[in-house]
């Protein structure tokens, strides 16, 4: 019946507005004919045909809603992938293969399910990673700053944290005897990474070093510590990102020259490789190349002091580190040996730093490195029963806009269309009488030109440069371009407004509408059946 | 003006590259601080002093400018990859810069290398057409446990300024503008 109704509604859109031959039963004779169209657009144009294709594959989408119904997950964070940011680096994915880049499509944005993430933290309207992604993994929003805690905690105060401990998405697939793994491209005792697989009432307690005497004395201990120390199950199986400053003492100096952070002499590399014994720690691209999977079921890889590389930058790491799509690989070898299946949270932590630097090529790279390790993904597993998840933990500040003409380079500046409709030849000025780029940013240390010798997160060490610059001879699409910013601040920030939510596999429809960002966690646990497998496991 | 003047000598301090070329054995360097007179000659026009502070230990080096309160530190200095803090005294905070290199800062860290032989400061030297006079030299432990002291300081990565912003001081930094003007 549904199908039928359908079926006519269809034919009749089509009927009505395609092709141009409009019901005539209250038409006056004294009107002139509206205008026909000898073309039949239904079989002639390539975004009618490609439409009615999305609606055919739509409708042949199963839909698994069965509890229990995926056997892996990978969640993958994009920290400040906003909906701009996802626009954009489509555009410039398109573009860097030869496209003008409009109709590109990231691997995400093919999955069958989207939807949008309310971001905010209990106590903030614009949040921070630390309740946001405690929001994803334990199904609880709490405040910005917290991790792993209710609301009823208050940011750095230990004691108001007892009782308001949340389970994770992470420990309740260790108890149910799955694999696990986390992957970040910033340090892995990052707000993000960290709050899979530890409770911290402040993001920033990642060594002891920061812990205050109340923490201390009412026993919380820090990130770094936690994750070496985690009990459930068999232990996190992959851990792999930046931040080894955390995992050694101040007097040590590592592999790349960088002291350690901690004061209370503890190696927790050592204490790791002690406790897994037939582990594997690595810290550079040769050890992560000579990683067998087929025979290596723990994998300990800091890749940096403090966090890992941009995508651009990495080439240049002094170690050499792998990327986020090597990274991605190399663990779903690993995790998916386990025939009770894998939860791995993969997260591309540095589009939020470029962000924040106000340096746009950074982030498009990044995001398409983002990309990448999701197509990785989606090529080796079964998604009949794996669920993916592509989201953010919230957006920021980046805005597309004027007027550019199609495929007009995404980092370059707007050059828009005469009266016809064509691309003009010369780029458009406003009212100061200077071009504008189509990318920029509403806040933020604003506009640096480093050229293409640029380093990464150079701009923090200019002052402001907020408003506008003469921009016609600047090489703005180059990554040392840094987009104009309106308000003046030392770092941009975060924005308030929603941010995507891109599901594909058995339970992505549950994601279907807006989301409080909690929701996601409850699709997976409803998708995965975490919390019962966990608790028969006991 | 007091930024402005911060700002060259953060700038003068700011890369790594240049303490690479430094042949001081961490060992041989004896804690010590110089107090320079610096003459500007480009200051509005006329000549203007102010006193620099230099103050270095075995792994550590700071830079305070008299008046102002942020501090620019390194931590393992003679070293190729050493690690730049700004130290805000009147907060008893420190934002830590882990890797920012630029040419520029290669280049003017470079001038400052002068400052530097045998492992002791130099008595006059010229950067950028400003002159620095040494007034005073001190050798005692002030020095370790100053800089110990700083290195106490809470701190937060430049990468993660802008995810705690809950901090009121932090704010106020973002607010006001951590990084000084050149």
């Amino acid at each position: 019946m549904m199908k039928s109704t359908i079926k006519l509604l269809s034919i009749a859109v089509t009927t009505a507005l395609l092709s141009g031959c409009f019901g005539d039963d209250d038409k006056n004779e004294s009107e002139p004919t509206p205008a026909v169209s000898t073309i039949d657009w239904t079989k002639t144009n390539e975004w009618f045909e490609a439409g009615e294709q999305n609606v055919l594959t739509a409708k042949e989408t199963q839909e698994l809603l069965e509890k229990g119904a995926a056997k892996n997950v990978i969640l993958f964070v994009g920290d400040g992938m906003s909906v701009s940011t996802v626009t954009a680096a489509r555009i410039f994915a398109g573009q860097q293969n030869g496209q003008t880049g409009e109709e590109y499509q990231l691997s995400f944005e093919k999955f069958p399910v989207a939807g949008f993430s309310k971001t905010y933290n209990t106590n903030q309207q614009t949040p921070d990673s630390a309740g946001t992604m405690t929001a994803m993994v334990s199904g609880v929003k709490t405040k910005a700053g917290v991790i792993g805690y209710g609301e009823k905690a208050l940011r750095a105060d230990c004691a108001s944290g007892s009782g308001q401990e949340l389970v994770t998405s992470i420990e309740l697939a260790e108890m149910a005897g799955k694999s696990t793994g986390v992957l970040s491209t910033a340090r892995i005792t990052h707000a993000t990474p960290a709050a899979t697989y530890s409770k911290s009432p402040e993001r920033n307690w990642e060594s002891d070093n920061n812990l205050t005497d109340e923490a201390k004395a009412n026993g919380c201990t820090d990130i770094a510590s936690q994750l070496v120390n985690f009990s459930y199950g068999d232990g996190i199986d992959v851990v792999m990102g930046g931040g080894r400053r955390h995992f050694f003492p101040s007097s040590v100096i590592d592999e790349e020259g960088k002291s350690g952070k901690r004061k209370d002499g503890q190696n927790l590399i050592d204490e790791w490789r002690a406790k897994y014994t037939n582990g594997i720690y690595v810290y550079d691209q040769t050890g992560f190349d000579a990683i067998d999977a087929a025979s290596v079921n723990k994998v300990f890889g800091l890749f940096n002091s403090s966090h890992m590389e941009y995508e651009v930058d990495r080439a240049n790491d002094i170690a050499g580190e792998p990327s986020l799509s090597e990274m991605t690989q190399k663990s779903l070898d690993i995790l998916s040996k386990n025939d009770k299946g894998f939860f791995l949270m993969v997260e591309s932590g540095r589009i939020d730093h470029g962000h924040h630097a106000g340096n746009a090529y950074r982030v498009l790279q990044d995001t398409v490195e983002f990309d990448r390790a999701i197509q990785v993904a989606v090529n080796s597993v079964d998604l009949s029963e794996t669920l993916i998840i592509v989201t953010a933990d919230h957006g920021h500040v980046f805005t597309m806009a004027g007027y550019p003409t199609r495929g007009n380079p995404i980092l370059g500046l707007v050059k828009t269309n005469d009266s016809a409709g064509h691309a003009e030849d010369e780029h458009v000025l406003a009212k100061d009488d200077m071009p504008y780029t189509t990318v920029g940013y509403r806040n933020g240390l604003g506009f640096a030109d480093y050229g293409d010798t640029s380093t990464g997160d150079q701009r923090y060490s200019d002052p402001h440069a907020a408003g506008r610059y003469e921009l016609s001879d600047v090489a703005v699409e180059s990554h040392g371009f840094h987009q104009e910013a309106l308000v003046p601040l030392s770092s941009e920030t975060h924005s308030g407004e929603d941010v995507g939510i891109y599901a594909i596999g058995p339970g992505a429809q549950l994601l279907r509408g807006t989301h409080e960002q909690s929701n996601i966690f409850h699709a997976i646990n409803h998708a995965a059946d975490l919390v019962a497998k966990a608790e028969a496991s006991q | 003006m007091k930024n402005k003047c911060f700002f060259i000598v953060i700038t003068l301090l700011y890369a790594e590259c240049l303490f690479a070329g430094i042949k001081t054995d961490t060992k041989s360097i004896v804690s010590q601080r110089a107090y320079y007179r610096v003459i500007d000659s480009e200051l509005q026009g006329k000549p203007k002093s102010y006193t620099l502070t230099v103050w270095m230990t075995g792994n550590m080096l700071a830079l305070e400018k008299a008046g102002n309160s942020s501090i620019a530190l390194w931590h393992n200095w003679q070293t190729s990859k050493p690690t730049l803090f700004q130290v805000f005294k009147e907060h008893d905070y420190r934002i830590e810069f882990e890797r920012i290199h630029t040419q520029k800062h290669q280049r003017l860290l470079a001038q400052l290398q002068a400052l530097l032989q045998d492992g002791s400061f130099v008595q006059r030297a010229t950067i950028n057409n400003k002159q620095l006079i040494l007034q005073r030299l001190i050798k005692d432990d002030m020095v370790e446990l100053q800089i110990n002291r700083w290195s106490d300081y809470k701190t937060y990565d430049y990468a993660d300024i802008g995810d705690n912003e809950a901090d009121p001081v932090l704010a106020k930094l973002i607010h006001q503008g951590f990084i000084q003007k050149i």
